[in-house]
């Protein structure tokens, strides 16, 4: 089975992912992207798609989140995020201290990298989640900003990680 | 104490300011678009303009391949109220130098100024 054949197999990724990934690897390879850019970007994604929720009236219900830890609020969000979009394949928060957590991201999973998904050839990373995902969060969450730490994602192997940590 | 490699670079930053009055602002970022050092004034977002910078040069370096003109020197952009000044830093282009002047610099001479800044720099990646 051809690399890339497994690749959209194994990552189940749909029309909109391969278009994605492989757009943003298009713009990273010409130049015109890179992790700052990307950052810079995400964010103004996060207010378009919040936009986008509120119309179709599926933002996550704040009741669900009553009664939830930081973490737990945290990970519901996250969960819903990816539950319209389904960027991340597999993936984990887990507590990196007081109020910190790390975003653990299963690279080979992920269906939106521009490198893994897409093939840009380029140094350095692409990455649009971690800021999407704070954006987005802090966007949906009643009480609480979601501070990213890392300036994108940090690869350590296979997972793909970035901290965050939660101001009251 | 031994110094921060952050205090360094700052420190390579004033240094070169302070050689030419017409240096209003300087900058290190990575090739990625990161800041790792700056001296920008306070309106400035820096997160932008360190994405924008790295841009720029990646730009210039793939038109200047493109079009067989040999390796990049610098981007030179030029405002009706000065310049933005972008060279590569280190041996294998970790990072970019970014200078901003007003529009009365002596360009050769800031060329030099930024040429030796960035050798300095480059020793620290």
């Amino acid at each position: 089975m051809s690399n890339f054949k497994t690749k959209v197999i194994q990552r189940d990724l749909n029309p909109y992912h391969s278009f994605l990934a492989s757009f943003f690897a298009g713009l990273g390879e010409m130049g015109l992207l890179n992790q700052g850019s990307v950052n810079i970007v995400s964010k103004r994604a996060a207010d378009y798609l919040f936009s986008y929720m509120e119309v179709k009236n599926i933002l996550p219900e704040q009741k669900e989140m009553e009664g939830k830890t930081d973490e737990e609020r945290i990970e519901y969000l996250v969960e819903h995020i990816n539950g319209i979009l389904s960027l991340l394949g597999r993936y984990q928060i887990k507590s990196a201290g007081t109020d910190k957590w790390s975003f653990l991201i299963e690279g080979n999973l992920c269906r939106i990298c521009p490198k893994g998904v897409g093939g840009a050839e380029v140094n350095g990373t692409l990455c649009p989640i971690p800021s999407f995902i704070e954006n987005l969060v802090n966007l949906m969450m009643e009480s609480g900003r979601l501070q990213l730490l890392t300036k994108g994602i940090i690869k350590e192997g296979p997972i793909c990680r970035s901290e965050f940590r939660l101001i009251s | 104490m031994p110094q921060s490699t952050a205090d360094l670079l700052q420190n390579a930053l004033k240094s070169l300011e302070t050689s030419m009055p017409d240096i209003e602002a300087t900058a290190v970022v990575s090739a990625d678009g990161l800041v790792i050092a700056s001296r920008l004034p306070a309106d400035v977002e820096e997160d932008r303009i360190g994405a924008m910078s790295a841009a720029l040069l990646s730009l210039g370096e793939r038109t200047v391949s493109e079009l067989n003109k040999g390796d990049i020197l610098q981007v030179i952009i030029k405002g009706t109220a000065g310049y933005t000044v972008l060279m590569n830093v280190g041996k294998t282009a970790e990072a970019v130098l970014g200078c901003m002047t007003n529009e009365k610099v002596k360009l050769g001479l800031l060329f030099l100024e930024m040429k030796r800044a960035a050798e300095e720099i480059g020793q620290y990646f």
